[in-house]
């Protein structure tokens, strides 16, 4: 029969063996003189170890009352009352609210007021935006039997009086003043539309925060509204069906160069318009906010690396340069994990397949922070760069690393 | 579970782990009161268990933030020790170097081994204390196997190399 392990001894000692294996271990002892002797040291160590720890005592403890550890709780619950990750989070929403606000303000008064509140049509408009400029141009050169609104467009534009034209232009003129027109002239197509449909949703539920992570969740959904609005107007006017029949090709023509472009489908298309968003300058800035993992595998525009054996507690999406260590100008998905004992494993990766690394940053990086926080970074065969931050131990976490799926 | 009983039960005891755990006291008693703090904005199921875990936590930030704090104190420290010991009744004196070779051999412990055994020192079970540190049950009577016997092994050395200290002087 074989020798009783030292770990055994020890559970046995601390009467934490299971009945079945008690019997086997007692069995065992009773008949063999080496695993007597381990037990005695077993039990040697147990005691040092009991008594060493018993000369670090503390002094008398003075416990407050209870009344006061509670005014602590309450008192801090009334100065925070959100959590410290939610404050970057909105104010990360707010900003992608308000850029999208701007964009809506300035576009529908050219695409979709004037078939709302004057019923005329695109061409009685003052010049517009060089990204119209060219969607107008596509129009004017589309068949006339593509254009079933066209003809109603041109009577109502005809039927606009003197008085409405004055308004238009009025209108015009204090837009192209405001700062908000200029920054809505430089926003790409692409930004432009979806700013429309935030702004729908900002109307609808009047909440920025929740705008913007509902962005993410019901991208498809809001640009398909957007669509249908424009079709239900009645009767349909020119801009009416220019936005229609514009919204395909912008899709393409913002994600991709001509040459790499690739059919998408329709979430990809929104995704990738609202990657460029994060990338904007205004993104650059802002901290991380909660999506999907199936969503955040299409702002990484590849599938998730995940860590195995942990419980995901939250995905986020966020800007490169608010990640420590992290790349500029590309979206880093963050994945945040716990283990059985709460303590959270952070892995943050970066889609850098088409992206050229200096040498240093493609060499894997064990990092410290001022708070003693370890964070090892690298590069994968993949065309991921990861960030592992974890509160273990340096060679833990490079073991931690190695096991990334 | 009513949370002010808990801390009527429990309070030295975290106390107790964290300060075997950080050797400071008042920071020991600073994060229990934390430690309660929170289970009251979390509202635990098994307050104890979930207690002593965010204090194992809180103690390791404290560990880290210690660290730090000791190599900007590391010039001032060579200059304190070159000077000579405050004369003081031997016991004492021999209580205090005692204590604090027990905590340089606990301090050489691997963190997971060290609180392993503070916990099951504050009584902590098996299942427990594995459930506190994220480890399988199998695994708890092998480490603690192993921090005892280091923890034995490591006050050994130091008292030996404190009595050939005492020679040499």
């Amino acid at each position: 029969m074989s020798h009783i392990e030292e770990a055994k001894l020890h559970a046995y000692l601390d009467g934490a063996c299971a009945e079945r294996e008690l019997e086997r271990i007692e069995a065992h002892l009773a008949s063999c003189g080496e695993c007597q002797a381990q037990l005695a040291a077993a039990v040697a160590a147990s005691r040092i170890a009991s008594d060493l720890l018993a000369e670090i005592e503390p002094q008398p403890v003075h416990a407050p009352p209870w009344r006061e550890i509670e005014e602590r709780a309450a008192t801090r619950s009334r100065s925070a009352p959100s959590r410290s990750w939610v404050r970057p989070s909105l104010a990360w929403a707010a900003m992608i609210a308000i850029a999208f606000g701007v964009g809506w303000l300035s576009n529908t008064y050219y695409t979709r007021a004037p078939e709302r509140l004057f019923t005329g049509s695109r061409q009685a408009e003052a010049p517009v935006a060089a990204a119209d400029a060219l969607e107008q141009e596509r129009f004017e050169q589309a068949p006339a039997e593509e254009l079933p609104g066209a003809a109603a467009g041109q009577r109502s534009a005809e039927t606009t009086t003197p008085e409405t034209q004055a308004e238009i232009q009025d209108l015009d003129r204090l837009r192209m003043k405001s700062a908000d027109e200029r920054l809505a002239a430089e926003l790409q197509p692409g930004r432009t539309e979806l700013a429309e449909g935030a702004a729908r949703e900002t109307d609808r539920e009047g909440v920025l925060g929740a705008v913007a992570r509902k962005r993410v969740q019901e991208a498809e959904p809001v640009a398909e509204k957007a669509a249908e609005d424009v079709v239900a107007a009645t009767p349909p006017t020119v801009a009416g069906v220019e936005a229609n029949r514009a919204e395909p090709e912008l899709r393409v023509r913002r994600d991709a160069p001509a040459d790499q472009a690739r059919p998408e489908t329709e979430p990809l298309a929104d995704f990738a318009a609202q990657r460029s968003v994060l990338q904007s300058e205004a993104g650059e800035t802002a901290a991380f906010f909660s999506v999907q993992p199936e969503d955040a595998a299409l702002w990484l525009d590849a599938e998730l690396r995940r860590l195995p054996d942990l419980q995901l507690r939250r995905v986020e999406v966020g800007p490169g340069s608010a990640v420590q260590g992290g790349l500029p100008g590309l979206p880093a998905v963050k994945l945040v994990y716990e283990d059985a004992a709460g303590h959270e494993y952070i892995l943050v990766q970066q889609r850098v397949a088409d992206a050229t690394l200096e040498f240093e940053e493609a060499e894997p990086v064990l990092t410290v922070d001022p708070d003693g926080q370890l964070a090892y970074r690298w590069l994968d065969g993949r065309g991921y760069r990861l960030i592992l931050i974890a509160d273990v131990s340096s060679d833990s976490l490079r073991a931690l690393a190695e096991r990334v799926r | 579970m009513d949370l002010s009983q808990v801390y009527r039960e429990h309070y030295r005891s975290l106390v107790r782990f964290l300060y075997r755990r950080i050797g400071d006291q008042a920071r020991a008693e600073d994060l229990a009161q934390e430690a309660f703090v929170r289970a009251i904005e979390h509202k635990p199921m098994r307050p104890r268990a979930w207690l002593f875990t965010v204090a194992a936590n809180l103690a390791r930030d404290e560990g880290r933030r210690a660290s730090i704090r000791r190599r900007h104190l590391t010039l001032i420290k060579a200059e304190a020790e070159t000077r000579q010991p405050e004369p003081g009744p031997d016991v004492a004196l021999e209580r205090r170097e005692k204590v604090r070779r027990v905590q340089s051999a606990l301090a050489q412990l691997a963190e997971r081994d060290r609180e392993a055994l503070l916990l099951w020192e504050e009584g902590f079970s098996y299942d427990e204390i594995a459930g506190i540190l994220g480890l399988s049950r199998g695994s708890i009577g092998t480490t603690l196997a192993r921090a005892r016997t280091r923890l034995a092994a490591a006050y050994k050395e130091l008292a030996s190399e404190g009595s050939d200290a005492d020679v040499a002087h």
